[in-house]
């Protein structure tokens, strides 16, 4: 395990939040967090502000674009142009 | 129809069943019309995600299935919204995020984490914060953390490559996180 400086251990807690690191920097990093006084209080407030991006959706409004995708598909039906690109 | 799964309605919707396609809408019109929201407002979005539905429909040939229908019409989406973002809105940087990283680098740099709750409890700075960020790191943290796309989803959303992606990701958060901890209003007196 490598101890980590302050700005290592900011820079790696996108990717640990993302479980993106693997055991041994996520180990190093955890232990940072449970010793250094600074960067715990950091990390939280990261991840609450996170989350308030997920809360952020205001997804009222599906039957009313459903109802208008219809109508669109009744005035040119066929589905038979390339379009978008293969995925 | 509630039985049937994503591929199972666009093979209907292939052969001409537009129902079937009214219900591939139905179940991921929500997190697309959330997107189209936060990237282009609401009173575009409707008309922008109509349009990109309808693209989607016309290009049903073209899905292969290699990718989820969800993660296809996203890109669908996303390709529509920020064609309308570059129509209707120039970019505007208000800030330089590669300062806003750089200032990290100081191991004695912090911000408070009340301010940050402070600030962040007014959903208008949030938002007016997104706008602050350029396009990429806007597209990641809506997508990535407002949206659950992984990178890999969301480099092939907005047609980057993944370590942009992943770079984006990493990028956006701090510098999200470092304009909110800046106290322009003095929310935080206020807040105490």
């Amino acid at each position: 395990m490598t101890e980590l400086s302050c700005p290592e251990a900011r820079s790696m807690v996108s990717d640990y939040i993302d479980g993106d690191l693997d055991a041994d920097q996520a180990s190093s990093l955890e232990h940072h967090l449970e010793t250094c006084p600074c960067c715990p209080p950091l990390y939280a407030s990261l991840v609450e502000t996170l989350a308030e991006l997920k809360a952020l959706d205001d997804t009222g409004g599906v039957d009313q674009l459903v109802q208008r995708v219809l109508a669109a598909l009744a005035e040119s039906p066929e589905p038979d142009d390339p379009g978008p690109r293969r995925v | 129809m509630d039985q049937l799964s994503d591929l199972d309605l666009v093979e209907a919707a292939k052969a001409g069943d537009t129902r079937s396609f009214g219900e591939l809408v139905r179940r991921h019109g929500p997190r697309l019309l959330g997107l189209a929201r936060h990237m282009v407002g609401p009173d575009a979005a409707e008309d922008v995600l109509q349009e990109a539905m309808v693209d989607a429909y016309r290009g049903l040939a073209g899905f292969t299935g290699h990718a989820a229908v969800g993660t296809w019409l996203y890109r669908i989406a996303v390709n529509r919204c920020l064609q309308e973002r570059r129509r209707t809105k120039p970019l505007v940087i208000d800030a330089e995020p590669l300062d806003l990283l750089a200032r990290w680098e100081d191991a004695d740099y912090s911000v408070d984490p009340a301010l940050v709750a402070a600030r962040r409890a007014h959903a208008e700075t949030l938002q007016s914060l997104l706008c602050q960020l350029p396009e990429g790191y806007r597209n990641a943290l809506l997508l990535h953390d407002g949206h659950g796309l992984s990178a890999a989803e969301l480099a092939e959303a907005t047609g980057i490559p993944l370590g942009t992606a992943k770079s984006n990701i990493r990028r956006s958060r701090l510098a999200l996180f470092t304009l909110l901890g800046q106290d322009d209003h003095g929310l935080l007196e206020e807040a105490r």
